[in-house]
């Protein structure tokens, strides 16, 4: 685990020294090009980095949580994705309990923010809980934790902030030319003289003030793949259950419910890219995420085991990239458990993941197993919805008759009247 | 949500996975569409089936028009046939809103006329709330 | 002159020496205490599960209650889990407590009304849930045991192992005799 962290550091802070070159690089051409100074530039580009990153770094977590319309619910709330956060945090040793959010949203997603591993939170959307069981629902969490543990969020975050700085000089830069900006231009080309030197800058300007968000977005869209396949084996080896990840990705993937509250910074934060068109079957340099069918497919070839040495081989027969997706100190040391697990696969392949799987699970059916699915989904709508009240401050009532009442928090009386047995219930 | 009648916050009965509204102050019911929709799974009718087919009432004028709950447009008056009962229909088909007595009402006129599972399984739901005319 | 470079040198490589041995018991400590803490871990987890059965019994006693012989099952299996002490002797006895409660829940299939009620659903998920923590942990405890293991095997740590009584710690399997036969595999 610890080997993944500090590779990732190391090719993160590669790509935030490539990503702050670019910014310098388009701030002072601009500078230079407008104020007739590279360094008033430099400076334009500082403060606004500055303040997105401060702004970032205290409220991130909250502002991105705001943004997507996230609600925070306690255990009471959704018992079982309460739970299921909880086993992930004890399986990927995560050092706190992450906060859990819902999102009332009907189409089925889930994110991770935060900062650091001990101030991270989870959340899903109402879509995801009604559509997912509970193999896949610990799949999906896995792999928000696997983005927490592997610090991903706290990485793409600075890259999407350096993202929007650029963005946003070239948009100034953009909007300058149109309005003003453009009168110095034309001056000084017209000079003669040193004009050869500024048609040079106008040029370099004009095609920075193009690329650079392009490239930016290039980058941050590599990275971000590349963490999804990564956060996708820290699942397989939480869980030990590819199946679970790789059946849920494949339900989300088809669903044709689009995101409500989305955008395009936003949009990488997500378990699937909730604007990425549907059957999208390659890895295109402009999507978020890799393709939903290599994700699965890749979990799907995983064999029986679930360690990162399993990912790997699967990562590389599936996509038919020669580089290890994964460092090779990781892969020459699996964890101790592993080694002796696969001595006892020689004998029984497959047998043993079966067995630690219902030893996971033990002794209790799990509900993917009970045969009335049609009527689960039902009971999970009203879980999921539950949860959903409670978290706006609805009171429960179980009345004798067998019937619950939800009374909303705007209630003004006293007490309530059940509908069924006339029973009258005090509220406190 | 509010109650169309009294303005009133309404609280939500859930019983055996099915959910309605409904307002203390007036003990009016709403019926979202979609758990119409779920009571006439449970009682194994897959299509909306006679039983709940409703005839335009708008020449009635005994009842001032109500805003539905959910989407605030104003509702139609709509009738069970041959009951004489009105009832209140979003415009979007997105509920129906039944005021105190008349589910059981409705419940009555038609269990005489057809005995109905879908009736039997309101009466279960709804127990006092149809019944209570009777005592 | 030359004997006192001679005891200086003495001294250093006696000091290096003892600084060595320190380290080396620092290290074992706290890889034992690594053990230690991943054990309470599990501790916890099974203590959880000690006391929901309790609960579950009363519950699944209402609808289905001439099962007596499977609620008994459960209960004792429950008391004997209680009583292990000890990794190997818990592992045992808490494999005993899954394969009673997987019978309990199977024979729970049975009573449609048992099935369909709040409390018991709400103790189903808690038990699957403490299960699966338990079963995580333990994955972290093993890993804790046999780097400490390891430690205590090694030279030259095994000498220093050997000196202070350092012994090795006990993996914590759940067995599953039963399981093992039969590998079921629709989940």
């Amino acid at each position: 685990m610890w080997e993944i962290i500090q590779s990732n550091k190391r090719k993160s802070l590669l790509l935030v020294f490539l990503m702050a070159a670019l910014l310098m690089l388009i701030g002072s051409t601009f500078g230079e090009y407008f104020a007739g100074s590279y360094l008033t530039g430099l400076f334009i580009a500082f403060i606004i980095w500055i303040i997105l990153s401060l702004v970032a770094y205290f409220q991130g977590k909250n502002i991105f949580l705001s943004i997507s319309g996230a609600k925070k619910i306690s255990k009471d709330d959704h018992p079982r994705l309460f739970n299921i956060v909880e086993e992930m945090k004890i399986a990927s040793a995560l050092p706190a309990m992450p906060d859990v959010y819902i999102i009332d949203d009907p189409a089925p997603n889930a994110f991770a923010v935060g900062r650091t591993p001990e101030d991270a939170a989870v959340a899903v959307t109402t879509g995801l809980l009604n559509v997912l069981n509970r193999d896949e629902l610990q799949g999906v969490v896995a792999h928000e934790i696997g983005h927490i543990v592997n610090r991903d969020t706290m990485f793409m975050s600075m890259l999407a902030i350096m993202l929007g700085t650029i963005v946003m000089l070239a948009e100034i830069a953009r909007r300058s030319l149109f309005f003003g900006g453009g009168r110095r231009r034309s001056r000084s080309s017209s000079r003669g003289g040193g004009g050869q030197a500024q048609i040079v800058i106008l040029v370099v300007g004009l095609l920075l003030m193009i690329l650079a968000p392009l490239l930016a977005r290039l980058i941050y869209l590599a990275a971000s793949r590349k963490r999804e396949y990564l956060a996708d084996a820290s699942a397989a080896v939480f869980t030990r259950y590819p199946e679970g990840l790789a059946s849920a990705l494949e339900k989300i993937s088809v669903s044709p419910v689009k995101m409500r509250k989305v955008n395009q910074a936003t949009a990488p934060m997500f378990i699937i890219n909730p604007m990425q068109k549907l059957h999208e079957s390659k890895d295109s340099l402009f999507s978020t995420h890799p393709a939903s069918k290599n994700r699965i497919g890749i979990l799907r070839a995983m064999a029986g085991g679930s360690s990162y040495l399993n990912y790997n081989q699967a990562y590389q027969s599936v996509t038919t990239d020669k580089h290890s997706l994964i460092p090779k100190s990781v892969l020459k040391s699996p964890p101790a458990m592993d080694e002796k697990k696969k001595t006892a696969e020689k004998s029984q392949p497959d047998m043993t993941q079966m067995i630690t799987r219902t030893v996971m699970t033990g002794a209790i059916i799990s509900d993917s197993a009970k045969p009335n699915e049609p009527e689960n989904h039902v009971e999970r709508v009203r879980e999921t919805n539950d949860a959903l009240w409670k978290s706006q401050g609805y009171r429960f009532i179980d009345c004798n008759c067998g019937a619950k009442l939800k009374v909303p928090p705007d209630y003004k009386r006293q007490n309530v009247v059940c509908l069924r047995c006339h029973e009258s219930h005090s509220i406190k | 949500m509010e109650c169309p009648v009294c303005r009133e916050s309404m609280v939500i009965i859930e019983y055996e996975s099915i959910e309605l509204d409904y307002c203390v102050g007036c003990m009016g019911i709403w019926f979202d569409s979609g758990e119409v929709e779920l009571l006439l799974e449970k009682a194994g009718v897959s299509v909306p089936s006679d039983a709940l087919k409703l005839v335009d009432a708008s020449s009635e004028l005994r009842e001032l028009s109500r805003p539905c709950p959910l989407c605030r447009k104003n509702m139609r008056k709509v009738s069970p046939p041959e009951t004489g009962i009105i009832l209140d229909q979003c415009p979007d088909n997105e509920g129906l809103w039944f005021d105190a007595g008349e589910v059981g009402e409705t419940v009555k006129q038609m269990a005489g006329a057809s005995s109905n599972i879908v009736i039997q399984v309101l009466q279960d739901f709804l127990g006092k709330a149809v019944s209570s005319n009777n005592e | 002159m030359t004997a006192l470079t001679v005891l200086l040198l003495m001294l250093i490589i006696a000091a290096i020496l003892v600084f060595w041995v320190f380290s080396l018991y620092n290290g074992l400590v706290r890889l034992r205490n690594a053990v230690k803490n991943a054990w309470s871990q599990i501790d916890v987890q099974l203590k959880r599960r000690h006391d929901l059965i309790p609960n579950l019994v009363e519950t699944v006693k209402g609808f289905a209650s001439h099962e007596k012989d499977t609620l008994e099952r459960v209960i004792s299996a429950r008391n004997f889990a209680m009583k292990a002490s000890g990794p190997a002797e818990a592992g045992k006895a808490e494999g005993a407590l899954s394969g009673a409660l997987k019978s309990l829940f199977a024979v729970s299939e049975a009573y449609p009304d048992l099935k369909a009620n709040q409390n018991f659903l709400a103790l189903q998920e808690e038990l699957t849930s403490t299960e699966n923590k338990i079963a995580f942990s333990r994955q972290a405890y093993n890993d804790s045991v046999m780097r400490y293991n390891n430690k205590t095997e090694v030279v030259p740590s095994n000498i220093i192992a050997g000196m202070f009584g350092f012994k090795a710690a006990e993996f914590f399997e759940i067995e599953l005799p039963e399981e093992r036969a039969v590998p079921k595999v629709s989940f």
